[in-house]
């Protein structure tokens, strides 16, 4: 990649002047690029909000430590090729004292030959983007005779991207990686969808298909819910959407931790602290094959592994870039794919079986707008299923959730079922106001 | 004045010569973004950084109505001729498809020229980095001085933002979007509790953190936040149910883009409750006779956009009027087949991304409010309770509930719900008692809610900064109403959840 080479030369030019711009030590990443996209909206394909587009993406990130101990973070963009000497002029300009921030790490040992590129989504970008059409066709072939369709809308895309890292320590790693995402949604309201590295197959996109059309059947009659306290299972998304906000986004941020923003204090890692049920284990997996969130290493240089962020409900480690890692005195982690794990779960049709009265929350609006301060959360269901005698009987829309999502981590009585292949559901008692 | 963009004029001209080669018709999205951002938490700098950004979107039309869309960040005359090529191959290729969609109608709409440039009162490098830097942290620090248990984050943000377009038509325009905000979050840990908020002032240049008057508020609003967040340490929890309700211009603002805004954009009006057949039915009765939603640019407001990012002129709309739908949040391609004007309400984040329908500053009114003889932000608890009982909405044995710093919001246009979510919650109950209570979520049905009888307090203030998100794309928006609102008992509003 000639920009990375550019920018590292001349880097290395600044390195050795006597001057305020001389540079001690510095790490960068650049990424070039393509991506295409085809979207469809109410039945057709294209058209001025869901046009076929092409975009040629350039994007990068640099750290310098400056040798008066400053540093500058920033993005890159293209325009600084044009002008490398103003770019660094720029960071110098925008430089400051953070004594927290170690130095540039030594280059360690990346796992380049995990698999992020398919070959056949490189074609699709580089030679013949048709599959993307197929795949909406297929989308409107297989649903649009359904009695309950009224609008189909959805995309298909794929990218594919050159990645370079460089550093004054000596690190230098290049990678090529894919991806692609699809999705299809009926009458504006049900959805699924798909996102890897890897191109969807036809046994993908029939999986996706035949989960809408059983979540459609399930809506066509509308149930009047009663309020109360009852079981309630949150689906994978919903679930994951908590732990996003609540735990990955907020308590367990090695930055709140450290910045007393968190529940959890930094000793309450170091000591492994209990403050989970012992079936809770949270794993980021970094090497997973083809999962969207899997490099061989960050942006920083940490390689890709696989790490516990709770295991048996205990607290392990943070997540930590490596000023926090530093600053709390523990390991820096790697990116990649969080995992609620969980030994044994019964399937979800199962649990529900078992259920007298209860709501599937499926769908939920303003998970963005919750205090995560104590794990109290108060949401609007905007497409539930209402359990009746052990089956499900319709669908709702507009009840409200309360609870407190640490209160249902820490009950043993919470159920975690199964739902499709890795997917974890939760199953709990709550508040719910029609 | 000669633009900063000026100098890609050669460029601009041979891709759009580029087009007419390929056949097509193109619209060209020029963008030029420089962007100082700074944080401080606890009087440490935990980021600075000046980020430009530079891009050109292309969007082309088959003369058929095919469109397509390319971008490129590499303004150099091949990249984006072969940008230009992309997208033409790319529209051409759609008409073996049958069920392409086509639009035609950018060919009929008028071009414009000129540019359009909003006054500042400072320019984006007014102050160094440095220099705002140490104001950053004079803010920071003051703020947590109001109380020493306080951790304070506090961010500032700098944004020159241009963009110029040009269409096969001629339209050749030049407008920009400067904004300015400071936003600091503030948190309270004690005894395994927590507590926090965050809340922020904003307008279009560096005047936010210099001008007295900005500063003013800025402290006004952190000795509130400060007292609130302090005391939901130990605050109860609301019981869920059904309330008259107070709302302060800046919940009417968010429930005038959220709830009701939304349902009015026209990109998507075939699937919104307020669409009929995909059309807007104007004259339904929607709201009470005395309440008008308005949305429109406003100048020296954040997010405030003259021109729409397909080179229209934006125009200021009364959506709905004395109760009344009126008009719709539209763009050149779906104003048409909504039933309504062309009002230039098509924006993009950034030049890579696509057009759609968005608001800018949007607001609740009501043209005869009750009078209010006293500063806004200068009215305490007290205050409002009196106001309450003197104007008759607060009568003996009833309660009125006031929510408090609002959290955002969400809406869903095609099942009509909407949620929005406060850091606290006051009740005003007569015999006098206030109560503060934790966040609380508050939500209900869109069309029932904004028909429920609404009394407006005061004058119209459009303060309130936000982002919204839709369909992945951040835009700024302002929003507000009257001062406050006093809101019906109504099962279509429900307040907290816990049974």
């Amino acid at each position: 990649m000639k920009s990375a080479q550019k920018i590292s030369e001349k880097l290395n030019e600044y390195s050795l002047r006597t001057d305020e711009l001389k540079i001690k030590d510095w790490m960068f990443q650049v990424a070039e690029g393509n991506n295409i996209q085809l979207g469809m909206h109410n039945n057709s394909i294209g058209g001025p909000y869901k046009s076929p587009s092409v975009d040629d993406v350039f994007q990068g990130a640099i750290y310098i430590q400056w040798d008066d101990k400053k540093v500058s973070k920033s993005v890159m963009k293209f325009e600084m090729l044009e002008d490398i000497d103003k770019a660094i002029q720029q960071w110098k300009t925008a430089s400051y004292n953070d004594l927290d921030t170690p130095d540039v790490p030594e280059p360690k040992e990346v796992p380049l030959d995990i698999k992020i590129k398919d070959q056949a989504v490189v074609d699709i970008v580089r030679k013949d983007s048709s599959y993307l059409f197929d795949i909406l066709n297929f989308y409107n072939n297989e649903l649009k005779d359904k009695p309950y369709t009224k609008t189909i809308s959805g995309s298909a895309g794929a990218g594919q991207y050159f990645v370079k890292m460089l550093s004054s320590k000596g690190l230098n790693i290049e990678w090529e990686s894919t991806t692609t995402s699809t999705y299809v949604m009926v009458n504006d309201s049900i959805y699924d969808a798909y996102g890897k590295r890897k191109l969807a197959t036809k046994k993908d996109l029939k999986d996706i298909v035949k989960e809408v059309d059983k979540l459609m059947l399930q809506s066509e009659k509308e149930i009047m819910l009663k309020s109360g306290v009852f079981p309630v299972i949150f689906m994978p998304d919903v679930l994951g959407s908590f732990f996003d906000k609540y735990l990955m986004g907020s308590h367990l941020n090695g930055e709140k931790v450290s910045n007393n923003k968190s529940l959890f204090s930094i000793d309450d890692f170091k000591s492994k602290k209990k403050v989970f049920d012992g079936r809770i284990n949270l794993e980021v997996d970094g090497l997973k094959d083809f999962s969207s969130a899997t490099s061989p290493c960050s942006g920083e240089g940490v390689p890709a592994n696989k790490i516990f962020l709770i295991a048996n409900g205990r607290l392990i480690t943070p997540i930590l870039d490596l000023k926090y890692a530093n600053k709390l005195g523990m390991e820096s982690t790697c990116f990649g794919e969080t995992d609620l794990k969980i030994n044994t779960s019964p399937y979800q049709n199962s649990v529900i079986k078992n259920i007298d009265y209860g709501l599937i929350v499926h769908d939920i609006l303003g998970m963005h707008t919750q205090d995560e301060s104590e794990g109290r959360y108060s949401l609007t269901v905007s497409k539930g299923f209402v359990i009746e005698e052990g089956k499900i009987v319709g669908c709702t829309k507009g009840p409200v959730v309360a609870g407190n999502f640490f209160d249902h981590l820490k009950d043993k009585k919470t159920v975690y079922p199964k739902y499709r292949k890795d997917e974890i559901s939760m199953k709990t008692v709550t508040s719910v106001t029609v | 004045m000669k633009s900063k963009l000026d100098k890609y004029t050669p460029l601009l001209k041979d891709a759009i010569d580029r087009a007419k080669q390929n056949d097509v018709y193109a619209i060209l999205r020029l963008q030029d973004q420089k962007n100082l951002g700074i944080s401080i938490f606890d009087g440490n700098t935990q980021a600075k950084a000046i980020s430009p950004m530079k891009g050109i979107g292309i969007s082309v039309f088959t003369k058929d109505g095919s469109c397509a869309f390319a971008s490129t960040s590499r303004l150099e005359k091949k990249s984006v001729r072969d940008s230009v090529d992309l997208a033409a191959n790319l529209a051409k290729s759609l008409s073996k498809y049958s069920q392409v969609k086509k639009n035609k109608e950018i060919f009929y709409v008028e071009p414009l020229t000129g540019e359009f440039m909003q006054p500042t009162e400072y320019s984006f490098d007014h102050k160094s980095i440095d220099e705002i830097e140490d104001i950053a942290k004079e803010f920071n620090k003051n703020t947590k001085s109001l109380d020493d248990r306080l951790s304070v984050n506090t961010s500032y943000a700098n944004v020159s933002e241009t963009w110029r377009i040009l269409r096969s038509d001629g339209t050749d325009v030049t407008f920009n979007m400067p904004r300015s905000r400071i936003v600091s979050s503030l948190s309270i840990k004690e005894n395994n509790k927590m507590s926090s908020a965050h809340f922020n002032v904003a307008g279009i240049d560096l005047s936010v953190i210099l001008n007295s008057d900005k500063k003013e508020i800025y402290y006004k609003k952190a000795k509130k936040i400060s007292e609130l967040i302090s005391q939901l340490l130990n605050a109860g929890t609301i019981k869920g149910g059904n309330y008259k309700c107070l709302l302060s211009y800046s919940f009417a603002g968010l429930n005038a883009h959220e709830a009701v805004g939304h349902p009015f954009e026209t990109d998507d009006l075939e699937n919104s409750i307020i669409g009929v057949e995909g059309k807007l039915k104007k004259g339904q009765k929607v709201a009470p006779s005395n309440i008008s939603f308005f949305d429109g640019p406003i100048e020296g407001k954040w997010g405030n956009q003259f021109i729409s990012a397909n080179g229209i002129e934006r125009k200021t709309i009364e959506f709905i009027k004395d109760g009344y739908t009126n008009d719709a949040i539209s763009d050149v391609f779906s104003a048409k087949d909504a039933g309504v004007n062309i009002n230039g309400c098509g924006r993009a984040e950034f030049f890579s991304k696509k057009p759609i329908c968005r608001m800018t500053a949007t607001y609740m009114v009501d043209k005869n409010p009750y009078t209010l003889d006293k500063n806004h932000e200068d009215l305490t608890l007290d205050d409002i309770y009196e106001i309450l009982v003197k104007n008759g909405e607060l009568k003996k044995g009833r309660t009125i509930v006031y929510p408090v710093v609002g959290m955002g919001g969400q809406v869903s246009p095609v099942e009509g719900t909407f949620v929005f979510n406060c850091a606290g919650i006051y009740t005003f109950e007569n015999p006098k008692k206030i109560t503060l209570y934790k966040q609380a979520l508050f939500s209900g049905d869109i069309l029932g809610a904004t028909a429920t009888k609404a009394k407006g307090i005061g004058p119209v203030i459009i303060s309130d900064p936000g982002v919204c998100g839709k369909m992945g794309q951040g835009a700024p928006v302002s929003d507000g109403g009257n001062v406050f609102f006093v809101i019906d008992k109504t099962k279509h509003i429900n307040f907290g959840g816990e049974q």
